[in-house]
C-alpha cells in the first residue's frame, strides 16, 4: 500500500487545489507546482483515507485540511 | 658605611633562605615520587569515571533497544509528529510509561506503509495552523 500526503488551503470541494508540503524541520514550504485537486488525485486510483481540519476557523476560506490518500 | 653593611646583610639573608629552600636529593626523588603517585590517582579516577561512564550508556541503549523491540513488536502503534504535511515527515513512538518521544524510533508514513501499516486514526494535538506546528497523533495498524 502508499501512501501520499497533501495540504489544502480551503478544502470544500473536489475540485479545491491541494498542494504537496516540501517537508522540513525549519520551515515545511508549499510545493506550488504540485497543485492538483482530490478529483484529479482520485481519477489516478487514489483513495482519500482521511481529511484532516488542522485550522480553528470555521470560515470556508479557512478550511485548511491535511489529506492523506492511499493507493494498493 | 652603613649602606655596605645593610648590603652585606641583605646578601647574607637571600643566600641563607636561598640554601633553606634548597631540597636535598632525597627530598626531591621524594616529591618526584609523590606527584607521580598523584598523577597516576587521579588517571586511575579518570578511567574509573570513564568507565562508569560507558557502563551507563550501554544500559540505556539496552534499554532503549529492548523498549523499541516491544513497542516494534505490535501490529498496533502510536506515532507522534512535530509537523505531520508528507508521506515523509517524521515519525517517533512514544513511550507510554513516561509519555515521552523516543527519539531513536524515528521513521515515517512512507516506510509504514511498506512494511503493510496503515493509518488508522489521527489526531491533531497542536492548535497553532502554522504547518511547522502540525503536532499529530497516528495510530498505525497492520493486519495479520
Amino acid at each position: 500500500m502508499q501512501i501520499e500526503v497533501y495540504f489544502s488551503y480551503s478544502f470544500v470541494s473536489p475540485n479545491s487545489t491541494i498542494y504537496k508540503v516540501k517537508d522540513s524541520t525549519y520551515k515545511p514550504e508549499i510545493i506550488e507546482s504540485s497543485s492538483t485537486t482530490v478529483k484529479d488525485v482520485l481519477s489516478k486510483g487514489w483513495r482519500l483515507s482521511h481529511a484532516i481540519k488542522t485550522s480553528q476557523s470555521a470560515q470556508l476560506e479557512s478550511f485548511n485540511f491535511i489529506l492523506i490518500f492511499e493507493k494498493e | 658605611m652603613n649602606i655596605i653593611i645593610y648590603i652585606g646583610v641583605g646578601i647574607l639573608v637571600y643566600f641563607l633562605i636561598k640554601r633553606q629552600n634548597k631540597l636535598t636529593p632525597e627530598e626531591i626523588a621524594a616529591q618526584k615520587k609523590r606527584e607521580e603517585e598523584e598523577a597516576e590517582m587521579r588517571k586511575a579516577q579518570a578511567e574509573k569515571q570513564k568507565k562508569k561512564e560507558q557502563e551507563r550508556i550501554k544500559k540505556q541503549k539496552e534499554k532503549e533497544k529492548k523498549l523499541l523491540s516491544d513497542l516494534l513488536n505490535s501490529n498496533e502503534r502510536v506515532y507522534f509528529s512535530y509537523s505531520f504535511v508528507s508521506k515523509t515527515s517524521d515519525l517517533f513512538l512514544i513511550d507510554s510509561s513516561t509519555n515521552n518521544i523516543l527519539k531513536f524510533s524515528k521513521t515515517n508514513a512512507e516506510k509504514l506503509y511498506e512494511e503493510g501499516f496503515k493509518i488508522v486514526d489521527i489526531d491533531k494535538t497542536g492548535s497553532s495552523a502554522q504547518l511547522e506546528d502540525f503536532n499529530f497523533v497516528i495510530r498505525f495498524s497492520k493486519q495479520m
